[in-house]
């Protein structure tokens, strides 16, 4: 009997302290800086074209096989890039969000990003192209690979930031 | 006392064991799982039934299986990078313990060594893995036993252990974060204020896990002296972790043969009498207090330095075989490689895992109980059927 009551007692205790839920979709929780969501794409702004040269490492290095693309000659000569890519797809249906092709990326081309809102009627839709997944990187600063900012930290993202 | 009396009035007016044997009955044969939400995944019993109580039981596995360790064979680059994914996905509850054994036999493969930090980093994280994958184990058997309360405290805890899970390695569940020769990048700034503040909160998470059903006379009742698996039985079996602690053998790879730096650290294993399936769920009870214990003194000495040794960046082994076993959260778990010298990727992987083992021993369990209890032996193995099916 003092086992049963000793449960109603913690029970009690929970109900007066205040609760831990939060109520998600409304209210959404923080993310920290290290977040791995969907891989995106990188901008350089220097030179207002994307980073990738479309050299297919990350394809190729991906354990999903879940990225897709075809590269272009590069002729506009703004960099000394050869090729540029013209499509890209990652379905992130298929997706694990390992960070491998973030990790193996030579050019910091990429990075994983917050976006991890995937719900749809269709999953088709789950396949990115080259424009959506430029969309979820923007503003995403390459930081794999690089060492982490001496001081306080960048600290958790701000979830007004999620797309 | 309201209470008590009732259920005293309930005892008396159920038959008894000899009455029910005399009663007439047929055997009949019920499908259990794999769509079941006691089975713990997709796990299938078919159970035989003499009235209520269980005569045969026949396990069913293999609806989870997804190859991984072929995936992990089949990486054209950067194979041993891919095979950790898919590793980690067949226990997910125990992911960081899991890469912790895969990179050791890797390292041990190629002849890498790993920087006193990434080590002492390796064992915090794997100890809060192993709280993170109890808790779910409290829970699990709390619902399973007819509690569904048990669930919410623990997931309060595992809700911060994985917020931490975030910040050191960008994911909640699989972090990927290890690598052969240490680990992807080094831990945030404020790690060792933020584990501290996680042990601070667990202390009094187990105080409340134990408040709420540890005494619990219910849930005594429907655990003490169900499920019982004697020493020699269990040792037959080859079944490891709190399974065979609770028959009152104290092997725990930790202890019996130190991996990483875990003979730097003491801490107690704790062993039960009877093998019974509260005994088992007392042996996590104490496990996750021993793991905080280990977490502290790790804590306290957390060197500097570098984080990555001297790995290659494309890995290619020299020909060769390794074998690395530790103590997951379940219990013995085993990575074999085999090299061949010439790819990247592993000739071939091998998961010596101990859910599936642990499993065999669900007939010695459950025959002879009654049907619910049935439910409650089979949550005392804590299997996780990701790893039973791999």
């Amino acid at each position: 009997m003092r086992g049963v009551l000793g449960g109603f007692f913690q029970t009690l205790k929970s109900f007066l302290t205040k609760p831990v839920t939060r109520l998600y979709p409304y209210e959404k929780p923080p993310l920290e800086a290290r977040f791995m969501g969907a891989p995106s794409l990188l901008w350089d702004d220097a030179v207002d074209e994307v980073v990738c040269v479309a050299c297919n490492i990350c394809a190729r290095s991906c354990p999903d096989d879940c990225i897709t693309l075809t590269g272009d000659k590069y002729t506009d000569g703004k960099t000394n890039k050869k090729n540029i890519i013209k499509d890209y797809f990652i379905d992130l249906g298929r997706c694990s969000y390992c960070g491998i092709c973030v990790e193996v990326c030579p050019f910091d081309a990429n990075e994983m990003s917050p976006h991890f809102e995937l719900s749809t009627y269709d999953r088709m839709t789950l396949v990115y192209d080259k424009d959506q997944l430029i969309e979820i990187g923007r503003g995403v600063t390459r930081r794999t690979g690089k060492p982490e900012p001496v001081g306080p930290l960048p600290g958790i993202l701000d979830p007004s930031t999620y797309r | 006392m309201a209470i008590a009396s009732a259920i005293n009035m309930l005892r008396e007016t159920a038959p008894s064991v000899s009455e029910e044997r005399n009663l007439e009955t047929v055997e009949m044969t019920i499908n259990m799982g794999p769509q079941h939400p006691s089975t713990h995944g997709v796990f299938r019993m078919v159970l035989t039934l003499e009235g209520e109580r269980v005569k045969n039981v026949q396990s069913h596995i293999g609806y989870l299986h997804r190859g991984a360790e072929k995936l992990g064979e089949s990486g054209e680059i950067e194979g041993y990078r891919k095979a950790m994914i898919t590793l980690d996905r067949t226990d997910y509850l125990s992911s960081l313990l899991n890469e912790h054994a895969y990179v050791m036999a890797v390292e041990k493969l190629a002849g890498i060594s790993v920087p006193e930090r990434a080590e002492y980093i390796r064992i915090i994280l794997g100890e809060l893995t192993r709280i993170n994958s109890h808790c779910m184990f409290y829970g699990a058997f709390g619902a399973d036993s007819g509690a569904t309360t048990p669930y919410m405290y623990a997931f309060a805890l595992r809700e911060e252990i994985q917020q931490l899970f975030e910040a050191v390695g960008g994911a909640r569940m699989f972090p990927n974060y290890y690598r052969a020769g240490g680990l992807r990048e080094d831990v945030p700034h404020d790690f060792v204020h933020r584990v501290q503040a996680i042990i601070d909160r667990a202390f009094y998470a187990f105080d409340d896990f134990d408040n709420l059903i540890t005494a619990n006379e219910i849930f005594l009742s429907r655990t003490r002296g169900l499920g019982i698996l004697d020493q020699t039985r269990a040792l037959d079996l080859g079944v490891s972790g709190p399974l065979l602690r609770a028959t009152g053998l104290p092997y725990d790879v930790r202890r019996s043969e130190p991996y990483s730096i875990y003979d730097r650290f003491a801490f107690d294993v704790p062993v039960g009498t009877t093998g019974d399936c509260y005994e088992r769920y007392l042996i996590r009870q104490e496990e996750m207090r021993q793991s905080i214990r280990i977490i502290e003194q790790a804590l306290k000495d957390l060197p500097g330095g570098p984080i990555m040794g001297n790995a290659p960046k494309a890995l290619r082994p020299p020909k060769g075989e390794a074998y690395v076993r530790i103590e997951n959260s379940r219990g013995d778990f085993g990575v074999y490689l085999v090299s061949d010298g010439k790819s990247s990727a592993p000739y071939r992987v091998k998961y010596r895992s101990p859910c599936f083992v642990n499993l065999q021993s669900l007939n010695d369990m459950v025959i002879g109980t009654y049907i619910a209890d049935a439910v409650v032996a089979l949550g005392s193995i804590d299997i996780v059927l990701g790893e039973v099916d791999r």
